[in-house]
């Protein structure tokens, strides 16, 4: 195998320049889709994922196995939560998987250096999945692999807590703050949400910042303020607590199964453990400010086919890819994973079959890729923006003062 | 002369030869061959897993790394550039003053305790064995458990630190004038048994005549502790406060699990940070790296110090 999964690109590349500067009509293997075989002589893929809680007989191995049979290839699956590190130290020495699940956030940064092939040549036909969440693999145009399934932030609160101070569930802002200010008592917060300082507090924060009406290419914008205004006052009244400051989403899931919070904005990875707990709960979207469901950050992993440098392998890699997303096939999963689908008629019937998802495949519907905007620019952007929110709720700056030095930290 | 007729002479004086010990062009002797052979193991390790690792530290903070340059193997030299750019960075001298507080206070009380406490196992006393084994178990946990638990112990609401201090409110982990002094009073209690140990170790070499001697001469329990105990651990003292040293300044897990450096680079040290810029957000390696590399110049000095102790050690 070559050293570099790109020198055979590059040098395609460079010919296809050549060629067109002389003025000759070149077709060249590597760059049209579909003409790099039909993959017939691959007998064994190699797959790289982060669930190593998930084993052969788990959902995704199921998955995995059906797509193995319907394929007429081998997957050999490695599991290791270390993943994306995984992947780039095998791009540097050159033995790379041929197809990776990735974490959404993530596509786009890894696209950019080119370890990812994308679907028009790789010739995996993802073009059936909502726009809002393909969106997140999309670099340059390019759409890059396909989702899986998908999940976002909701508002979690205490049915019993709710009923006893006579509310409704919160459909706008001004109702969520007369909410939380209500439901804080004694040694219970109104509302807990993780304000950690990493990507995961950026996650947290973006359902109000993009509900305010806010954009992650300005962030110190009047909207974003007021985004920021908000969770401070919070923390400073004492209706959400300052530890959220150090609460990772466990961490909030556990004070509100405690009863400490009595609304919390979480994902559909707690519903399992909130159920076995046994706490009265139920989850409508988060609001936006003047109303309907904010646009909460997309959650979920995508499947992509890797740069290999092997026409073949790639185009087995993107048909083993197809069968995975497929609506059907995925179905299992999903269901398993509390994923909702990355299909809008497909969601629409997981509604239907299980009326518990209904808030989740309306919050999904209205969710929004981190990359969507800024692609492999977002985690410079996503640290700015944890930052300001760490230095406002700590009440070292204000949010306006925040915000502005994360503005003028990105774009310098 | 040619190298041939100095060959000659050579071989005509083998006493001069073996004098000058010049084991040049390969003719060496069997032994010396053997000696090489010995030393080979050790010198390939330390190249291999020292030499090289270090090596590459240096040349990666002279490198511009994105995320694509681990596909692309490419990453542009640009000299001291990552350099200027964390002794400009905004927030470098408050995380260099951080990295100070945190060492040198950590350094003061794990080993002004640990010594109190060295001295007083120095008595026996029923339980005392049992006693002082139970001083070594933060040293014989896991970093990452004994952490997580001050983690959970400093919980500004439901943690038992707070709860001790009568249902007191502050944001040990969450506030960024208080988050330094939290990692600090956890990263003490974990070098105490350290300090405790070499210590104990130092005074069981002071003789009991000195004290017997001291006592007839009427000397109280804190004239004999600072006229003979301290004076005479003095060079246990020098060792252990330069291991505490290096350890302290390389100190990441108890930092990472507490706060992560947070909230907002109040509790970063240089070891957190050059992590953090490494190997989160765009993995920024050549500026991490520069970083480490500041470590490393300040372990080196300190390593360079500690081996001046041990040879005066030695050599009184």
């Amino acid at each position: 195998m070559n050293r570099s999964p790109l020198s055979r690109r590059t040098t395609t590349a460079l010919a296809v320049a050549a060629a067109a500067a002389l003025g000759l009509s070149a077709c060249s293997g590597a760059s049209t889709p579909g003409s790099g075989g039909d993959g017939a002589d691959v007998t064994s893929l190699a797959l790289w994922d982060g669930w190593t809680q998930y084993d052969a007989d788990s959902p995704w191995g199921q998955l995995l196995a059906s797509c193995e049979a319907e394929t007429g290839v081998t997957v050999e699956r490695t599991s290791d939560q270390a993943t994306p590190d995984n992947l780039l130290q095998a791009a540097s020495s050159g033995e790379v998987p041929d197809l990776v699940v990735l974490d959404n956030p993530l596509v786009a940064q890894f696209a950019e250096t080119g370890i990812l092939v994308d679907n028009e040549t790789s010739g995996l036909d993802a073009s059936a999945q909502s726009e809002n969440i393909a969106a997140a693999a999309q670099v340059d145009g390019q759409t890059y692999g396909a989702s899986v399934g998908s999940n976002t932030l909701a508002l979690f609160y205490n049915t019993e807590m709710l009923a006893a101070a006579g509310l409704q569930p919160p459909t706008d802002w001004a109702e969520l703050q007369a909410a939380v200010a209500a439901l804080t008592q004694g040694d219970v917060k109104g509302i807990a949400f993780s304000a950690v300082n990493t990507e995961e507090g950026s996650f947290q924060f973006e359902p109000f910042f993009w509900g305010a009406g806010a954009d992650l290419a300005q962030l110190d914008s009047p909207e974003a303020v007021e985004a920021l205004t908000l969770w401070t006052d919070w923390i400073q009244s004492g209706q959400a607590s300052q530890a959220n400051l150090n609460a990772n989403q466990q961490d909030v899931r556990d004070q509100f199964m405690a009863g400490t919070a009595a609304m919390m904005v979480n994902g559909t990875w707690q519903l399992n453990t909130l159920d076995e707990a046994g706490t009265p709960y139920a989850v409508v979207p988060l609001p936006a400010v003047d109303g309907g469901a904010a646009p909460g950050p997309l959650g979920g992993e995508f499947i992509e086919v890797v740069a290999s440098g092997d026409d073949a392998r790639q185009a087995k890699a993107a048909e083993f890819a197809g069968c995975i997303i497929e609506p059907t096939n995925l179905s299992a999963w999903t269901t398993g994973q509390s994923y909702i689908q990355p299909y809008a008629d497909a969601a629409e019937q997981q509604a239907v079959d299980n009326p518990a998802l209904v808030p989740w495949v309306e919050a999904v519907g209205a969710a929004r890729g981190r990359t969507a905007e800024l692609g492999a620019g977002y985690p410079d952007v996503s640290r700015a923006l944890w930052t300001a929110m760490q230095e406002a709720l700590t009440g070292s700056k204000t949010p306006q003062q925040a915000l502005t030095d994360a503005q003028a930290s990105v774009s310098s | 002369m040619t190298d041939t007729a100095r060959a000659v002479s050579r071989a005509a004086t083998p006493g001069a030869a073996d004098r000058a010990r010049s084991p040049r062009r390969g003719r060496l002797s069997a032994t010396q061959w053997t000696g090489l052979g010995f030393i080979a193991p050790l010198v390939a390790f330390l190249a291999i897993f020292l030499m090289v690792p270090i090596g590459r530290g240096i040349v990666l903070s002279t490198q511009e790394w994105t995320i694509r340059s681990f596909v692309t193997g490419e990453a542009p030299f640009v000299g001291l550039r990552n350099y200027a750019d964390v002794l400009t960075n905004p927030v470098f001298p408050q995380i260099a003053w951080q990295t100070f507080l945190f060492v040198t206070v950590s350094l003061v009380f794990q080993y002004v305790l640990g010594l109190a406490l060295a001295v007083f196992f120095a008595r026996r006393f029923p339980l005392s064995t049992t006693l002082r084994s139970l001083i070594l178990l933060p040293w014989l946990l896991p970093l990452v458990v004994s952490a997580t638990t001050w983690r959970w112990m400093f919980n500004q609401d439901f943690g038992i630190i707070n709860s001790l201090l009568g249902g007191a409110d502050i944001g040990w982990l969450t506030d960024t004038s208080v988050s330094l002094w939290a990692v600090i009073i956890a990263n003490i209690w974990l070098g105490i048994p350290f300090n405790m140990v070499l210590l104990y170790g130092g005074i069981q070499g002071i003789s009991e005549g000195l004290y017997e001697a001291a006592s007839l001469d009427g000397a109280g329990p804190w004239r004999k502790f600072f006229s003979i105990t301290l004076p005479l651990l003095r060079p246990v003292s020098a060792v252990t406060l330069l291991l505490g040293l290096v350890y302290t300044i390389k100190v990441f897990d108890v930092i990472w699990v507490m706060t992560r450096g947070g909230p907002v680079n109040s509790s970063h040290i240089l070891s957190t940070w050059a992590y953090q810029i490494s190997f989160e957000a765009d993995r920024d390696l050549g500026t991490g790296s520069a970083v480490a590399q500041l470590l490393v110049v300040v372990c080196l000095v300190f390593g360079f110090l500690y081996i001046r102790a041990q040879r005066k050690e030695a050599q009184s």
